[in-house]
């Protein structure tokens, strides 16, 4: 049995990244435990609670794989709130709390042999950052066939992670690709919205290939609407969901859909268990 | 075991007990013009006369077990930290009914699962005693019997009283509670009684609870998706006004928020029925009209937590919801019309 009395363990920001400007405030925070105690066991696709003392405290999707050199939890956040905003005043070595990790996570043995496709809108790459920086990882890119990746953005100012991309580019067997709203001068990648550029851009398999998409609800739809009509099962689609969550256990009631708890059965879905549930996310 | 015991019998056995217990039980109290059934601690002697049992108290026991405003400890204290002790005396609750323990036996379920414990319910609910109270006649607007709950009988409380009008019966139904509290010798000299002459009080108070206009006719879980999509929400629910006090008085409503004090976190009530309830900073909101909140509720009841929990209801038929709604919103005229689309009926336009 499982004790937990919702209160945090403290950490220390060591490393705070302005991914961003200031159109859509992005920062990437790096955190480590001050306790001394070992770093937390999670899974790609876990997310975290974080309180930011004395304001409160917001779910968070681990932007960070569980790797044998995962030294620090990697969060990213987009000041939009009070919680969010709050932690956006905080600078390297200030405290914060972490609960967690909780909820499910992306199916690794459901993806391991097969290629693997990412498909992010904006923000939505830190969630998956935690897989992606998975297969990636040498000691795991075996496991798993060919990586492609298509990567949105609002503008070029918007793009996440530029400071990962080469090494990401660079993997074995892998492509990644970039796509922004509208044509910008200098831009010299795609332009476009996701979903428009799926059947160009990346060579989509039915079979023994998993896809992974986050974003903006909005996205998520068009995406996975995209997807099953090339073809693709809606078993091998996975997505994961965001929020409003107090407690992150499956009690507080605010991730209720259905019989299902977003914290705690969630927030990772195929988009086959989300036919099935109440559209009320 | 059934002991007899008079009227004044029963409050030397709760002085005793006060020696022993925080006693909580109802009183009749005053709250501006009106007067409410509400459970208090027990504070002095002369209170127990006092006790009021002839009606179903005005909200359960909720509170004692899940309090409105309840201190979790400073935000700082980490993930170790054990809740404070919170009272020196283990709580006796005299007088609780059939729906109302049901309810903490839901709580129950929620909050001491095998994958999660709750320290501080657990911690309250280990050192609570209950004893039940058999109902005479039915509360207002109570249908606890259509969602399984016996209001007469209840074994799932080590003791149970019996209003006999001339006394009263104590039936002890777990001999090992009354070890571990002690409270064996207490009600030793009371005269045992052939559980007989209790069935025939049993029987005749039985008369009272005839059949209830409302039936539920369907079993539980309602089917998700198809109760989800397919009634008229808005036109069953349309006069809600959004206030909660529906959630604030039910015996099973659970859901929470925490909220800061400087470092202290706390946790308060939260309802499914505020529109903040699912709101996200983004301002993206998934329920975002008041039908929508009231098919929460009312499929947690009915579908989401008997899904979860083995068929077993997340409503009790207390009635509270409906007699506190400031409408006159009543939950048993919603689950007809869900009952009777998910029948395939066609529904009439609005039945009031």
């Amino acid at each position: 049995m499982k004790v937990d009395n919702y209160l945090p363990r403290e950490a220390e920001i060591t490393k705070v990244v302005q991914e961003t400007g200031i159109n859509l405030n992005i920062k990437t925070f790096h955190l480590s435990f001050t306790d001394g105690e070992e770093m937390m066991d999670f899974k790609p696709g876990q997310f975290l609670m974080l309180t930011v003392y004395g304001v409160g405290e917001a779910p968070f999707g681990l932007a960070c794989a569980p790797t044998t050199d995962c030294q620090e939890i990697i969060i990213s956040v987009k000041e939009t709130g009070k919680v969010t905003s709050a932690l956006h005043e905080l600078q390297e070595g200030d405290s914060v709390g972490i609960r967690g990790p909780y909820g499910n996570s992306f199916p690794l043995e459901k993806t391991s042999g097969k290629d693997v496709v990412f498909i992010s809108g904006g923000i939505g790459l830190a969630p998956l950052r935690s897989l992606i920086d998975y297969v990636l990882h040498p000691d795991h890119r075996q496991d798993f066939g060919r990586v492609q990746m298509l990567q949105a953005f609002r503008s070029p100012e918007d793009m996440l992670y530029d400071y990962e991309q080469q090494r990401w580019e660079n993997t074995p067997d892998t492509t990644v690709k970039y796509t922004i709203d509208r044509p910008c001068e200098g831009w010299e990648h795609c332009v476009g919205f996701p979903h428009d550029l799926i059947e160009v851009e990346l060579d989509c398999q039915t079979e023994d290939t998993v896809y992974y998409t986050c974003g903006p609800p909005i996205m998520i739809k068009a995406v996975t609407n995209e997807l099953v009509n090339i073809g693709i099962d809606p078993e091998d689609i996975v997505t994961t969901l965001e929020m409003r969550m107090s407690c992150g256990l499956g009690k507080c009631g605010k991730c209720n859909i259905g019989h299902r708890y977003v914290c705690k059965d969630g927030p990772v879905y195929s988009y086959k268990e989300l036919l099935e549930m109440p559209d009320e996310f | 075991m059934i002991k007899k015991l008079t009227a004044e019998e029963l409050k030397a056995l709760l002085g005793e007990l006060r020696q022993k217990f925080l006693v909580i039980a109802p009183f009749r109290v005053k709250q501006g013009r009106l007067t409410k059934v509400l459970y208090q601690p027990v504070k002095s002697e002369d209170q127990l006369s006092s006790i009021y049992l002839k009606e179903q108290p005005d909200a359960s026991p909720k509170e004692y077990f899940l309090p409105r405003d309840d201190r979790l400890g400073e935000e700082t204290a980490g993930a170790d930290c054990q809740p404070e002790e919170w009272s020196d005396y283990p709580r006796l609750f005299l007088g609780v009914r059939s729906c109302d323990i049901a309810g903490i036996e839901l709580f129950d379920d929620v909050f001491t699962e095998n994958d999660f414990v709750d320290p501080f319910y657990q911690q309250r609910r280990d050192n609570s005693l209950i004893i039940g109270y058999s109902c005479q006649e039915p509360a207002d607007n109570s249908f606890c019997q259509e969602v399984g709950i016996n209001p007469l009988e209840n074994e799932n409380v080590p003791l149970m009283l019996y209003d006999a009008g001339e006394g009263f019966y104590l039936k002890v139904q777990d001999q090992e509670v009354l070890k571990r509290f002690e409270m064996l010798d207490m009600i030793e000299e009371l005269p045992e009684v052939e559980s007989s002459e209790l069935e025939e009080i049993v029987r005749e108070n039985r008369k009272n609870f005839s059949e209830n206009e409302f039936s539920l006719e369907r079993g539980l879980p309602f089917p998700e998706k198809e109760a989800f999509t397919s009634v008229d929400w808005e036109e069953a629910t349309a006069s809600c006004l959004g206030c909660g006090v529906c959630t604030f008085y039910c015996p099973t409503c659970f859901c929470f928020k925490f909220f800061w004090e400087e470092i202290e976190k706390n946790r308060a009530w939260d309802s499914c029925m505020f529109s903040l309830f699912t709101a996200h900073a983004s301002g993206h909101n998934p329920r975002e009209t008041q039908d929508q909140r009231w098919r929460q509720r009312l499929l947690h009841k009915f579908s989401y937590h008997p899904t979860n929990y083995q068929g077993s209801p997340g409503c009790v038929g207390c009635g509270r919801c409906v007699s506190k709604c400031p409408v006159n919103l009543d939950i048993r005229r919603v689950l007809d019309r869900v009952e009777k689309t998910l029948a395939g009926e066609g529904v009439k336009g609005n039945e009031s």
